[in-house]
């Protein structure tokens, strides 16, 4: 009987320890008390900015930030969007692997910010509409008109090399072949072949490599801008009928197909999944490659394992025919506020903070060069962020190098069937079975499978 | 006489009644109170989760939106999936043959180091036996670099022997294959202590008079030791095959492509990537045939594997 009483008694204090625990596990350390809850992504920008940040938005306001940033942040934060709370400032962008922002989008949860768009940020005098770069400004509104994100980040995307590599293009478009050992940088596609052509070996010395087939979402609709017209990028991206059938708008595919000899020969294999990419991106670095597409993020994930000696060079995306617009292609990472927040003023007054004078210098002073799309974000930063970086930038701001914006996909209807690849698995991710060594496919299989895909798209809008 | 023994027997055997009934009831209340717990989360997270699985397969969801009710939709276009079907023949391959030759080796180096007076006996079993320690991740580092076209010790020797090396992870049998052999090596420890661990119990008297009679120790092995370890074998094979579907899902994700233009995928990777895609319902509809499947397979081994016991 004092057995069982004694049992009976132990098995109840080792229950309610671990559910204890386990409570304690689940809501992390204490749960104190908090006025807002920001989260966003932990990326190759680093962290110290968003710490410093809140701090000093702690120290204005007088109120209390849960930060929250972590490299999958989606994982902890869907579950809490879905129970009903969630954080109520969020950075993330869209184009992520696990689309949170695009489901959030597509199911009316972040906040309309379209008139508080023409509210001034703290200290500045300015509006966020006058405050935001015009580029950054096309891709602001949703098919509804309104703006629901505000774009945070800019990457530029184009193709990387060593520039102490080449020498300048003299523009007859002909390869002019290697001067000093330097190769002559490529102006067109007709040229970079030429050039690719001329390496001899290429387990010594290849054209081109990809660090994923992801990559190529820059490269894609910047080459069917420069040949088509960027009218005609728009009717890609809202899925118009046989648009992908446009010899103008499919060239690049062909194109790239095309260099299929001429490509770094371990690029598919790294390029499988998100392990080996780096090595793509090292062999650049390396000198075993020649070009790669990547964004200027490159340069600060690689600073390893990079030469001090090594100098990067940036040009946009290569032309078909002489004197095309050449473009490079601008990443935004955005900042929104979810609908079902509890502190919308606060969160308002977070967001004008950010972008206020004191904001952005903070950005500037502690993130790892990154570049807001402000029209005084040039000027703030000068000082705090390298010179050399800011000179890659000087196109953008001063808006003398053309940008077009990507993964502009116009949000599908909702009856699409539930094995639909995602435009970019196949736009993009389907080079890799064009350039694979065994069971490849063609460029004209490729586009076909674009073709289809998108009808797919587009009924499943008018449906 | 016989009316005062009916009586004395009635007597007694209503005193027994009383006497079971009460020690019993207590008996059972408590053991109810510690396997009611137990039975509450069970139900919540294992039970539950299967019927949500089955529910949601017949909607459309993207995970933050409403639930669309689709019928039969999703089912009907899973049948007209070439994905899921190479998924589907993936899944059953792996099974097939990472289960076939883990429980060989398992088996042969458990008849070689159980009895056997191989010197060196307690070495082997530990350096077996590691592999099933390592994590998941660590091991899937281990191979890709050994696999890595750049730095692979695999590239390097058939490089050595003037062939041309790439990679194993684009094609489909190949990568199959990079990650069976992966599975094998994690795999062949646990169930070879195991096996070694039955075999152990076998008396050495009919090793014994096996041999005085001439029998070969191939013979023996076929004779003695495998019926007497029918029943291990039976049980791991079961575990294995189910273990073997969980496993190649966390190999495949910390090897391989989970894109869905990949090679590579099994029935688990696919649901998770239709899962990140946004198509919930499809992918439940996904992990409700893999479920289904999952069952089938096992009750199917449990009755070809079915002997009759046979005990020393």
């Amino acid at each position: 009987m004092k057995k069982k009483i004694g049992s009976l008694l132990l098995s109840v204090v080792l229950l309610v320890s671990m559910s204890a625990f386990g409570m304690l596990a689940l809501t992390g350390c204490g749960g104190d008390k908090y006025d807002l809850y920001v989260a966003g992504l932990k990326g190759a920008y680093g962290e110290a900015h968003w710490t410093e940040l809140v701090k000093g938005f702690e120290a204005k306001s007088g109120k209390k930030v849960k930060l929250r940033l972590e490299a999958n942040i989606e994982e902890t934060i869907q579950p809490e969007i879905q129970a009903g709370g969630g954080p109520d400032v969020i950075y993330l962008a869209k184009g992520r692997r696990l689309q949170l922002t695009e489901k959030m989008l597509e199911s009316g949860q972040i906040m309309d910010l379209t008139s508080f768009l023409d509210e001034k940020v703290q200290d500045g005098g300015k509006t966020f509409n006058e405050l935001i770069h015009a580029d950054a400004k096309l891709g602001m509104k949703e098919t509804d008109n309104k703006t629901y994100m505000i774009p945070l980040f800019v990457g530029l995307n184009g193709m990387y090399f060593d520039a102490d590599k080449f020498y300048a293009n003299d523009g007859d478009g002909v390869y002019s072949g290697m001067k000093d050992g330097k190769y002559e940088l490529p102006n067109t596609w007709t040229e970079f072949k030429a050039l690719g052509a001329s390496l001899t070996d290429v387990n010594t010395v290849s054209l081109f490599t990809y660090p994923t087939p992801g990559y190529m979402d820059a490269l894609i609709p910047a080459s069917i801008a420069t040949n088509a017209g960027t009218e005609k990028l728009d009717d890609c991206f809202n899925y118009v009928d046989n648009i992908w059938n446009d010899t103008k708008v499919n060239q690049i595919f062909k194109e790239l197909a095309a260099i299929k000899p001429y490509i770094y020969p371990n690029c598919v294999e790294n390029g499988m999944g998100d392990k080996n990419f780096v090595q793509n991106q090292q062999s650049v670095i390396d000198g075993k490659t020649l070009f790669m597409c990547n964004g200027d993020w490159v340069k600060g994930e690689m600073l390893a394992t990079t030469p001090a000696t090594f100098n990067w060079g940036t040009i946009p995306y290569l032309a078909f025919e002489d004197g095309q617009t050449r473009y490079s292609s601008t990443v935004y990472e955005q900042i929104y506020i979810n609908k079902q927040t509890k502190q919308a003023d606060l969160a308002k007054d977070f967001l004008k903070y950010v972008y206020s004078d004191a904001g952005q210098q903070i950005i500037a002073q502690h993130s790892r060069t990154a570049m807001v799309p402000t029209i005084n974000y040039p000027t703030l930063a000068a000082g705090k962020i390298p010179a050399g970086a800011l000179a890659g930038y000087a196109g953008y701001y001063d808006g003398s190098v053309k940008t077009i914006s990507t993964n502009n996909w116009a949000t599908p209807g909702a009856t699409l069937p539930g094995n639909t690849p995602k435009m970019n698995d196949i736009v993009c991710g389907k080079l890799a079975d064009v350039w694979k060594k065994t069971d490849s496919i063609t460029a004209d299989a490729w586009i076909a499978a674009i073709e289809a895909l998108s009808d797919t798209y587009r009924n499943s809008i008018t449906a | 006489m016989e009316q005062a023994s009916e009586a004395a027997a009635l007597q007694s055997s209503v005193g027994v009644k009383k006497m079971v009934k009460h020690p019993h009831a207590r008996r059972n209340a408590f053991i109810a109170l510690c396997i009611i717990p137990t039975f509450v989360l069970y139900t919540i997270f294992v039970i539950y989760p299967v019927f949500n699985m089955f529910y949601l397969s017949f909607f459309s969801w993207n995970g933050v939106g409403a639930q669309i009710p689709q019928g039969w939709e999703n089912f009907r276009v899973l049948m007209d999936d070439d994905i899921f079907w190479r998924a589907a023949g993936n899944t059953v391959l792996l099974i097939l043959i990472v289960t076939a030759v883990t429980i060989g080796l398992a088996l042969y180096s458990a008849a070689v180091l159980a009895k056997g007076k191989l010197k060196g006996k307690t070495f082997f079993r530990i350096v077996l036996y590691i592999p099933n320690i390592l994590s998941i991740v660590v091991i899937s580092a281990i191979f890709s670099a050994l696999y890595s076209p750049e730095y692979g010790i695999l590239g390097g020797i058939i490089r050595l022997f003037k062939g041309t090396y790439t990679g194993l992870m684009t094609g489909r049998w190949t990568s199959m294959g990079a990650v069976a052999v992966a599975m094998v090596w994690q795999a062949v420890g646990y169930y070879m202590v195991m096996y070694i661990a039955g075999m152990d119990s076998i008396p050495d008297s009919l090793y014994e008079s096996a041999s005085l009679e001439g029998a070969s120790k191939m013979r023996q092995f076929f004779v003695i030791t495998l019926p007497l370890t029918w029943q291990v074998i039976r049980v791991t094979l079961t575990f294995f095959v189910i273990s073997t579907i969980n496993m190649s899902f966390l190999f495949i994700t910390a090897m391989g492509d989970t894109s869905i233009n990949s090679p590579l995928h099994v029935l688990l990777t696919y649901m998770f990537e239709r899962k990140n895609a946004g198509f919930y319902g499809y992918s439940m509809a996904i992990g409700s045939i893999l479920f289904i499947f999952a069952y089938a397979v096992s009750l199917i081994i449990n009755w070809l594997t079915k002997r009759e016991v046979v005990e020393v």
